[in-house]
C-alpha cells in the first residue's frame, strides 16, 4: 500500500487523530485548554490542506480512486470515493469549521476541562460531515451522518447550565434520531430496489438503473423519497425544518455557526452524492420532488422569518428559505452542481459570519438573541455593524454580494431546466425576505442603543469577521475564480 | 397465489405464529401504562423479530438481536427505571389525550398504508427464493473485515463520539473561568 | 472621450466612499464642499458630453465596461443618449445647486460629513440608473437611489417620525421594486437579453400585445412605486422628516422622476401595449387631482410641497401614458427646477422660523426674506403655470397632448385642468400664509434673511424655473428634436397644431390666473378657520394611511401570526423559556418537551414525508 493510496482518506484520518490527541492532552498537560484548541484548529488545517492536495492528485490524473481493504478487488465494493466532487467539500468544510472553531473560542476557553470534550466532538462532527461527502456507499454515508449527527445532538446541549440547552439538545436528538430512521429505512428500500448499496461499480445502484427499466418503480420512488425526506431535515427544508429555530436558539451561540453551516454543506453535497451519482436516472422523479420541498422551504422559511423576535430564530427560518434556493439548484441535475457548491459555499461562509456576530452580541455561551440586544448596536459597535450589515445584504441577495451572485446562478440553473415557476417563487420570496434583513438592519442602525455596555470583539472573532465580510464582498465582486472551481468540482 | 394457497405452505403457519405475537407485543409496548410492562412487552416483541431473522435464515442478526437487545438493552432499561424511581404502576403522563392520540394514529396508519402498498405493489407477486443454506456468521466476519473494514472501523467514531457525548450529558462540574 | 462615461458615477462614488468613512475627519464644511466640487465636475464634464449630441454631430452610443454576469449575458455597459443626457444634466446640475445649498442647510449638524456622504452615494446611483444601457444594470441603480433615499430619509434617526418614515418608503417601494423584476424577468424570458437596444428591436415584431401588456404593466407598477402613484404615493409625505435638501433633491427634482424615466426609456414597450397606456394616463390625471386636493388642506409647509410633487408627477405620468414622452420629459425638467426651488426656499423659512414647518405660524416673511421671496414668487407662477415662465409652457403641453388625443382622454384633459386650477389656488395659499399677512412667528424668533448660500443657488433656480420654457415652445421645438435620437421608431402624442393649441393654452392661462384669484380672495385679508370638514380630512390624508393599516397591513400580519402558530407550532418566541425555563434535570426536560411540541413537530415531519410519498406515487402514476 503506497502513500496515494491513503490520500482518499486522509482528511478523515487527521480529523481522528487530531481527535485522540485532544483527549490525551486531558491527561498528558496540566489544564492544557488553550493547547488543546490549538490541535483541534491544526487538524482541521491539515485536512484541509489534505483536501487540496487531492484536487491537485486529481488533477495529475489519478483518477477514480477508491478506498477499500487490500485483496478485495477494488471496484467491486468501493467505501471511500476520492474525486474533485468531495476534494471541494473537504476543502469548504474544513475551512468554514476552522472559522467556526475559531469564532466558538472564547467558548472553549471558559468551558475548562469541558474543552477537550467539546474539541473532541467538533472534530469528530467534522470528520462525519466530510464522510458524508466522500463515501462512495449508502452505508457508509449513513455512518458518516450518524457520526456528524451525534456530535452535534451533544454540542447543541454543551452549555447544560441553561435549561433551555438541554431542551435543544434532546429536541435535536428525538426528531434528529426520527429523521436519521426515515433515511436509513429510504436506504434500505434503495437496497431492496436495486439490489445494492453502492454508488459506484460493478452492480452499483447507477449500474443497475441504467441496465434495468424497473417495471414497478413503486418501490423505488418511495426510496428515493425516504432519503430525501432525511437529507432535507439535516439541510432544514420545509416542512422538515421545525427543530432548527428550537435548536438554533437553545445552542451556544459560540458553535451554531458551525453547526449550521457545517450540516448545510454536508448535507447538499451527501444529497448530491445520492441524486447525481446513484440515481442520476431518475431524475425526472426526483427533480420535481425537490422542486416542492424547495418552494415550500422559501415561503415557509420567509413568511416565518419575518414574524420572529429573535435573531437566532429570524436566522433559522432564514436558513429554510436558503435551502430551498440551493435545492433550486438540484431541479437543473448535473448542470446544476457548480451553482450549488458557489451558494453552498459563499452562504456557508457568511453564515459562520453572521452567527460570529450573534455570539459577541448576545454571548458565545447564550442561547437566545432577543431583538431587543439588537437595537442601536451601531452607535455601540459601528464596525460590527457596518460588518452585520454587509453579511445581511448577502443573505438578502443584494448586488455586489456573494448573496446575490449566488441566487443569480441558482436562478438560472432552475429557469435552465424549465423550473420557470419555480424561479418566479424565489424572486418573490427573495423580494419579501429583504423585509426580514431590512428589519433586523433597521433595529440596528436606526434605533436607540440598547445599553451602553461595551460590546468586546474578541481577536479570533474579528478574525473570522474581517474573513468573511472581505469574502462575502471581494467574491460578490469577482466570482469567477469560485465558479470556475465549483463547476469543475463534479462528483464522478 | 391465492389465501388457500398460501396457507397450504407450513412456513406460512410458522411466520403467522411468530408475527402475529410480535405485532400484538409491539401495539401494547406504546399503549401500555406501566412502564415496566411496556419494557416486558418489548422483550416479546424483540424476540420474535429475532425468530423472524432466523427464519430468513440470517442467523447472526437473529442472535445478535437476542444477546444484545433482549440481554442487553433491555437489562439497561430496567435498571434505568430503578435508578430514576419511575412509578412501577399506571403512570398518566406516559399516556397524551384522545384529541392527540387519533390524528396520530391516523397519520401512522396512512404513512404504513403507503409503504406496505408500495412494497406489495413491487413485490406482491414475486417469490423471493432465500439462500440455499443460513448464512454463516463466519462468513459475516470475513466480509465485515474485508469489503465493509472501514465503516466497520467509522462505526467505532460514532461510539467513541456517543461515548464522550454521555460524559458531557452526565457531568456535572462548574466551568472555569475565562484564563 | 465618451469611452470615459464611467466617470460620471465614479465621481460621486468616491466622495461617497470617502465621506462615509472619512467624513467625520473631514468635517464641516470641507466635507460638504468636497462633496458639492465633485458634483459640479461630474456637471461639467456631463455638459461637456452633450454638446455633440446638442451640435448634432454627436449620435447615440453604448459604452461597454467589463461583462458581470456572462450566463446571462450581462454586461455593464453605459448607454450616452439624448434622453440620458437630459436626467444627467439634471441630476448633476440641481444636485450641484442642492449640494451647495446644503452646505449652508446642514452646518453645524453632527454627522455632516455622512450626510454628504449618502448625498454623492445619491447621486452616483441615479446616474447608474439614467446611464444604464441594460435593465439590470438599471434596477441595480435603481434599488441603490431606494437605498440611498432610505438612508437620507431617515438621516435624524433619532426623531422616531424619520425611523418610520424611511421605514415606510421602503416597504412601499418594494413592492413596486417587485413589480419591476418581474418585468425583468419576463423580458428576458421574452427576448433573451436585458440590453435595451437589442429589446427594443425586436419589440415591435417579436412580442405578442398580451405579452407587452403585461410586462408594461409591472413596469408601471415599479414606476408607480418610485414616483409616488396612486395607490403607492403614502410614502412621499412621510419622507419629507428628512432633512429638507434631501426633499428638494430627491423627493422633488430627481429620483421621484425616475419613473417617469423608465417610462420614457422603455416607450418602445408601452408603445406597443395600448391598454396599459390607458391605465397609466388614468392613474396619472386621478393623482394628479387627488393630490392637489390633499395640498389645499395642508397646514406643513413640506407636506403642501410633497402633495404638490405627487401632484405634479402626476402630469407626467399622465403625460407619457397619452404617448406624449417628449411632453412628459419636458415637465419633468421644468419641475425640477421650479420644485426644486420652492422647496430649498421653504427651508430657508423654516431656517429663519427656527424650525417651525406650520404655515398658520409664519407669515410676514416678505419683507424679511426679500430674495427668498421673489424667487419663491417665480417658482409660484411657474408651477402655477402663469406664461412666459416654465410652468406654463411644459404643462400647457400635456394638457394639450391629452386633449389632441381624443375620446376618453379628452375627459384626462378636463381633470388636468381642474388639478390646474387647485395648482394655483394651493400655491397662492402657501406665499400668502407664508410671505403675507401679519407676522405670527413663535415667541422668540427674530427672522432674517438666509445668508447668500442659501440664496444663491435660489436666485439660479430662479432664473432657470423662469426661463427653461424657451427649451421647447410650439414656436421653437427644440427639446422635441433634441430627443428624437431617443424616441426612434416611437410614435408620440403631439400637441395640435393651429388655433387648437392656443385657445388651450388661453384657457390654462385663465384657469391660472383663477386659481390665482380665488386664493388671493381667500387669504389676503384674514386668516379663515380651516377646520373639520374637508379641511380635517384633508389635513389627515383623508385617512388613506389608516385604511391602509386595516385592509392590508393587519390582515397581512395576522395570516403571517397564523402561519407562524401553524406551522410553527407555538406562538412566536417566548415558549422555549416557557416550557424550559426553570427545568434543569435532563428528565424533567426530556417531559417538558413531550408535553411542549415534540410531537407536533415530529407529527408535521411525518405529514410531510406522508404527503410527499404520496405525491412522489401519484406523479409516478401508480395509483
Amino acid at each position: 500500500m503506497n502513500n496515494a493510496a491513503l490520500l482518499p482518506i486522509a482528511p478523515e484520518v487527521i480529523l481522528l487523530a487530531g481527535a485522540l490527541i485532544v483527549i490525551l492532552l486531558l491527561v498528558l498537560l496540566d489544564r492544557p485548554y488553550r493547547e488543546g484548541g490549538i490541535v483541534a484548529m491544526a487538524a482541521l488545517a491539515a485536512a484541509a490542506v489534505a483536501s487540496v492536495l487531492q484536487w491537485q492528485a486529481l488533477g495529475d490524473g489519478a483518477d477514480n480512486l477508491y478506498f477499500s481493504a487490500q485483496g478485495v478487488p477494488v471496484p467491486r465494493l468501493p467505501m471511500v470515493v476520492m474525486d474533485h466532487y468531495s476534494a471541494f467539500a473537504g476543502v469548504v468544510i474544513f475551512v468554514v469549521s476552522m472559522l467556526g472553531l475559531a469564532v466558538a473560542w472564547r467558548l472553549v476557553l471558559t468551558l475548562g476541562a469541558r474543552s477537550a470534550e467539546f474539541l473532541t466532538l467538533v472534530l469528530l462532527a467534522v470528520a462525519g460531515l466530510h464522510m458524508m461527502t466522500a463515501s462512495a456507499n449508502m452505508i457508509m454515508l449513513f455512518i458518516g451522518l450518524e457520526t456528524a449527527s451525534i456530535a452535534l445532538y451533544v454540542l447543541a446541549g454543551f452549555t447544560r447550565e441553561r435549561a433551555n440547552a438541554d431542551e435543544a439538545a434532546v429536541k435535536y436528538f428525538l426528531l434528529g434520531s426520527l429523521a436519521s430512521v426515515v433515511f436509513v429505512y429510504g436506504a434500505a428500500l434503495l437496497f431492496a430496489a436495486t439490489g445494492s448499496t453502492a454508488f459506484y461499480g460493478a452492480g452499483s445502484m447507477r449500474e443497475f438503473l441504467a441496465e434495468n427499466i424497473v417495471a414497478e418503480p413503486a418501490i423505488l420512488l418511495l426510496a428515493m423519497g425516504l432519503v430525501i425526506v432525511g437529507m432535507s431535515f439535516k439541510v432544514t427544508a420545509a416542512p422538515f425544518h421545525q427543530w432548527a429555530p428550537d435548536v438554533y436558539q437553545g445552542a451556544p451561540s459560540g458553535i451554531v455557526g458551525l453547526m449550521a453551516a457545517g450540516v448545510k454543506i454536508a448535507g447538499f453535497a451527501a444529497l448530491g452524492r445520492i441524486l447525481f451519482s446513484a440515481l442520476p436516472s431518475q431524475i425526472d422523479d426526483w427533480a420535481p420532488a425537490l422542486a416542492i420541498i424547495a418552494g415550500a422551504s422559501m415561503i415557509i422559511g420567509t413568511v416565518l422569518a419575518a414574524v420572529q423576535d429573535d435573531v437566532k430564530r429570524i436566522l433559522a427560518y432564514s436558513g429554510v428559505a436558503h435551502a430551498g434556493y440551493i435545492l433550486m439548484a438540484f431541479v437543473a441535475g448535473n448542470e446544476g452542481i457548480g451553482s450549488m457548491w458557489f451558494y453552498v459555499t459563499t452562504y456557508a461562509l457568511t453564515v459562520i459570519g453572521v452567527f460570529a456576530v450573534v455570539a459577541v452580541v448576545s454571548g458565545s455561551r447564550s442561547g437566545s438573541s432577543p431583538l431587543a440586544e439588537w437595537s442601536g448596536l451601531s452607535s455601540r459597535a459601528p464596525v460590527l455593524a457596518w460588518v452585520m450589515l454587509i453579511m445581511l445584504l448577502a443573505l438578502a441577495g443584494i448586488p455586489f454580494t456573494t448573496g446575490f451572485v449566488a441566487k443569480v446562478t441558482v436562478f438560472t440553473a432552475a429557469t435552465d431546466a424549465g423550473y420557470l415557476w419555480l424561479m418566479i417563487l424565489a424572486l418573490v420570496t427573495t423580494i419579501v425576505g429583504l423585509y426580514v434583513y431590512f428589519r433586523l438592519a433597521a433595529v440596528m442602525f436606526l434605533e436607540g442603543p440598547a445599553g451602553v455596555e461595551e460590546v468586546v470583539v474578541p481577536p479570533t472573532t474579528a478574525l473570522v469577521l474581517a474573513v468573511a465580510a472581505v469574502t462575502t464582498v471581494l467574491l460578490g465582486l469577482l466570482p469567477w475564480p469560485l465558479l470556475d472551481l465549483a463547476r469543475e468540482a463534479l462528483p464522478l | 397465489m391465492t389465501i388457500g394457497d398460501w396457507l397450504t405452505e407450513s412456513a406460512n403457519w410458522a411466520f403467522l405464529f411468530l408475527a402475529i405475537p410480535t405485532f400484538v407485543a409491539s401495539v401494547m409496548v406504546v399503549s401500555s401504562r406501566n412502564v415496566v410492562r411496556a419494557v416486558l412487552y418489548l422483550v416479546i416483541a424483540l424476540g420474535g423479530s429475532a425468530a423472524l431473522f432466523l427464519m430468513l435464515g440470517a442467523e447472526f442478526v437473529g442472535w445478535t438481536v437476542v444477546l444484545v437487545y433482549i440481554g442487553a438493552v433491555i437489562i439497561l432499561f430496567l435498571i434505568g427505571i430503578m435508578i430514576t424511581r419511575a412509578p412501577l404502576t399506571k403512570s398518566v403522563d406516559l399516556s397524551h389525550p384522545i384529541s392527540a392520540k387519533a390524528p396520530a394514529a391516523l397519520l401512522s396508519v396512512l404513512l404504513f398504508g403507503v409503504v406496505a402498498w408500495a412494497v406489495v405493489e413491487s413485490f406482491g407477486l414475486e417469490t423471493i427464493p432465500l439462500p440455499e443454506e443460513a448464512t454463516r456468521t463466519g462468513e459475516i466476519g470475513l466480509s465485515i473485515f474485508t469489503s465493509w473494514v472501514i465503516p466497520f472501523e467509522v462505526v467505532s467514531f460514532v461510539l467513541l463520539a456517543a461515548l464522550i457525548g454521555g460524559i458531557v450529558l452526565a457531568r456535572k462540574d462548574e466551568p472555569a473561568e475565562v484564563p | 472621450m465618451i469611452d470615459y462615461l464611467w466617470v460620471l458615477i465614479v465621481l460621486p462614488l468616491l466622495g461617497a466612499a470617502a465621506l462615509i468613512v472619512f467624513g467625520k475627519r473631514i468635517g464641516d464644511p470641507w466635507s460638504g464642499r468636497l462633496a458639492s466640487a465633485l458634483v459640479g465636475t461630474a456637471f461639467l464634464i456631463a455638459a461637456g458630453f452633450t454638446v455633440p449630441l446638442v451640435t448634432g454631430n454627436g449620435h447615440p452610443e453604448t459604452v461597454e465596461l467589463f461583462s458581470w454576469i456572462p450566463v446571462l449575458g450581462v454586461e455593464v455597459s453605459l448607454l450616452w443618449d439624448p434622453l440620458a443626457a437630459l436626467m444627467t444634466l439634471i441630476v448633476t446640475g440641481v444636485g450641484f445647486l442642492i449640494h451647495v445649498y446644503a452646505v449652508g442647510y446642514m452646518h453645524g449638524d453632527e454627522r455632516f460629513g455622512r450626510f454628504f456622504g449618502y448625498m454623492n452615494l445619491f447621486i452616483a446611483s441615479m446616474l447608474t440608473l439614467v446611464l444604464a444601457s441594460n435593465f439590470v444594470v438599471m434596477f441595480v441603480g435603481w434599488e441603490l437611489v431606494g437605498l440611498s433615499s432610505y438612508l437620507l430619509i431617515s438621516f435624524w434617526f433619532v426623531r422616531p417620525a424619520a425611523s418610520a418614515a424611511g421605514k415606510k418608503a421602503f416597504i412601499v417601494n418594494r413592492i413596486g421594486d417587485w413589480g419591476f423584476l418581474v418585468a425583468l424577468l419576463l423580458i428576458f424570458a421574452a427576448f433573451g437579453t436585458f440590453e435595451f437596444a437589442a429589446v427594443f428591436a425586436e419589440a415591435p415584431t417579436g412580442l405578442t400585445t398580451g405579452m407587452a401588456t403585461a410586462i408594461t404593466l409591472l413596469l408601471f407598477l415599479g414606476a408607480v412605486g418610485k414616483s409616488a402613484q396612486i395607490p403607492l404615493y403614502v410614502w412621499l409625505p412621510d419622507a419629507m422628516e428628512g432633512p429638507t435638501p434631501v426633499s428638494a433633491l430627491i423627493h422633488a427634482a430627481t429620483m421621484v422622476t425616475a419613473g417617469i424615466y423608465m417610462i420614457a426609456r422603455t416607450a418602445v414597450l408601452f408603445g406597443l401595449a395600448p391598454a396599459t397606456l390607458t391605465v397609466v394616463a388614468t392613474v396619472g390625471a386621478a393623482t394628479a387631482l387627488f393630490a392637489a386636493t390633499l395640498a389645499m388642506g395642508q397646514r406643513d409647509i413640506k407636506r403642501v410641497l410633497a402633495y404638490s410633487t405627487i401632484s405634479q408627477l402626476g402630469y407626467m405620468v399622465m403625460a407619457v401614458g397619452v404617448t406624449a414622452f417628449t411632453a412628459g420629459m419636458f415637465h419633468l425638467m421644468t419641475h425640477a427646477f421650479f420644485k426644486a426651488l420652492l422647496f430649498l426656499g421653504a427651508g430657508a423659512v423654516i431656517h429663519a422660523v427656527a424650525g417651525e414647518q406650520d404655515m398658520s405660524r409664519m407669515g410676514g416673511l416678505r419683507k424679511v426674506m426679500p430674495i427668498t421671496f421673489w424667487t419663491m414668487v417665480v417658482a409660484w407662477l411657474a408651477i402655477a403655470g402663469v406664461a412666459p415662465l416654465s410652468g406654463f409652457w411644459s404643462k400647457d403641453e400635456i394638457l394639450a397632448a391629452a386633449f389632441a388625443h381624443g375620446g376618453y382622454f379628452v375627459f384626462l384633459w378636463a381633470i388636468g385642468v381642474v388639478a390646474a386650477l387647485l395648482t394655483a389656488f394651493y400655491m397662492t395659499r402657501l406665499m400668502i400664509l407664508t410671505f403675507g399677512g401679519e407676522e405670527r412667528w413663535p415667541d422668540g424668533v427674530e427672522a432674517s434673511e438666509a445668508p447668500p448660500i442659501l440664496t444663491v443657488p435660489l436666485v439660479i433656480l430662479a432664473v432657470l424655473s423662469a426661463t427653461a420654457g424657451i427649451f421647447n415652445t410650439p414656436f421653437r421645438l427644440g427639446l422635441e428634436h433634441f430627443l428624437e435620437p431617443s424616441f426612434e421608431g416611437v410614435t408620440q402624442q403631439l400637441p395640435p397644431a393651429g388655433a387648437t393649441v392656443v385657445a388651450l393654452a388661453a384657457l390654462a392661462l385663465v384657469v391660472a390666473l383663477v386659481g390665482i384669484f380665488w386664493g388671493w380672495a381667500r387669504y389676503s385679508r384674514r386668516l379663515p378657520v380651516e377646520e373639520g370638514g374637508f379641511w380635517g380630512a384633508a389635513v389627515e390624508g383623508y385617512r388613506v394611511d389608516d385604511w391602509y393599516g386595516r385592509l392590508v397591513v393587519a390582515p397581512g400580519k395576522a395570516m403571517a401570526t397564523w402561519a407562524a402558530e401553524i406551522l410553527d407550532g407555538r406562538i412566536i418566541d417566548g415558549v422555549v423559556n416557557g416550557v424550559g425555563g426553570g427545568v434543569k434535570s435532563f428528565g424533567n426536560s426530556l417531559s417538558g418537551t413531550q408535553s411542549g411540541l415534540v410531537r407536533w413537530y415530529g407529527a408535521v415531519m411525518a405529514a410531510g414525508t406522508l404527503g410527499l410519498l404520496l405525491w412522489l406515487l401519484l406523479s409516478g402514476g401508480l395509483f
